[in-house]
């Protein structure tokens, strides 16, 4: 083969395991670009007070391919990567990055205000805003004297 | 979108940082195409943009690395669900088998995928030598 992992100078075992580790982590789907239960992609939820936000690991894709829906309490994230077009008369030496299709829903524990959710897309990562609905707000009550 | 990178050739490596300090280390998933003329590397490297990627190409040992910069201003907000940790870099090295023209090497980041272009370097002409009688 043309290309391997190039391996140190002087030969090191504990390099090797490193190496045979990262190998049998990508198997499993352990490396970041799924998550430890073979989903895709995987996401991380945060919340505060106001809102919920998602971010998505997903690189390469066209912002037509994605389709994002919320309902109530809902998200659903829908979208498809393109494959890789091969050059004319290029051959694959290695081929490791997906395509295709995939769709992942997520449960809140509140109401969103469906109007006010955003959604951008740089360097690869899709971040979702879901502002909570005005009725589950923290909301402050003053106190009137009787 | 896409700028043309900054390539940096034979660039020492940098001095180790503190192991503590130091953000998980992903093998970006990659392409690998070759043709009559040049070999194409693809990655992805979600989160990473053009300016905080690093190609070092020394001798036949080819190593990208792309470092995530920014949290999305995420202070004020709780992680309930992780799925990927959020500070990450991304590491991997090659051997190339192929000589590699280092001037004709073009680099692009777009939407998280790098894409390297290795052009081969051409094979010099054959040069005749002239014997003359002596």
């Amino acid at each position: 083969m043309l290309w391997r992992n190039a391996r140190p100078s002087l030969w090191n075992p504990w390099h090797e395991l490193r190496n045979f580790n990262d190998e049998i982590s990508r198997l499993f789907g352990d490396l970041g670009e799924f998550t430890t239960r073979g989903e895709y992609p995987p996401v991380n939820v945060w919340f505060n007070d106001y809102e919920a936000r998602f971010t998505m690991k997903l690189p390469g894709v066209n912002l037509a391919d994605l389709e994002i829906t919320a309902n109530q309490d809902t998200l659903t994230i829908k979208g498809n990567r393109a494959a890789e077009v091969l050059p004319e008369g290029a051959s694959y030496l290695r081929q490791e990055r997906g395509s295709g299709s995939f769709v992942r829903t997520f449960a809140l524990p509140f109401a969103v205000d469906s109007d006010q959710i955003e959604a951008g897309y740089k360097e690869g990562i899709l971040v979702i805003r879901l502002p909570k609905a005005k009725s589950v707000q923290p909301r402050k009550i003053s106190v009137t004297t009787a | 979108m896409s700028t043309e990178l900054k390539k940096t050739e034979s660039a020492a490596p940098v001095a180790g940082k503190s192991q503590a300090a130091e953000p998980v280390v992903l093998t970006p998933l990659v392409d690998i195409m070759e043709t009559e003329k040049e070999v194409i590397l693809v990655a992805d490297m979600p989160g990473v943009n053009e300016g905080n990627v690093d190609i070092d190409l020394q001798g036949n040992n080819l190593t990208i690395k792309g470092n995530r910069d920014d949290k999305f201003g995420m202070d004020d907000a709780e992680l309930v669900r992780g799925e990927y940790r959020p500070e990450y870099r991304y590491e991997r090295q090659f051997t190339i088998g192929e000589v590699i023209d280092m001037k004709g090497i073009s680099a692009r980041m777009k939407d998280g995928v790098l894409r390297l272009t290795l052009p081969k370097l051409k094979e010099l002409a054959p040069r005749r030598i002239q014997v003359k009688a002596g």
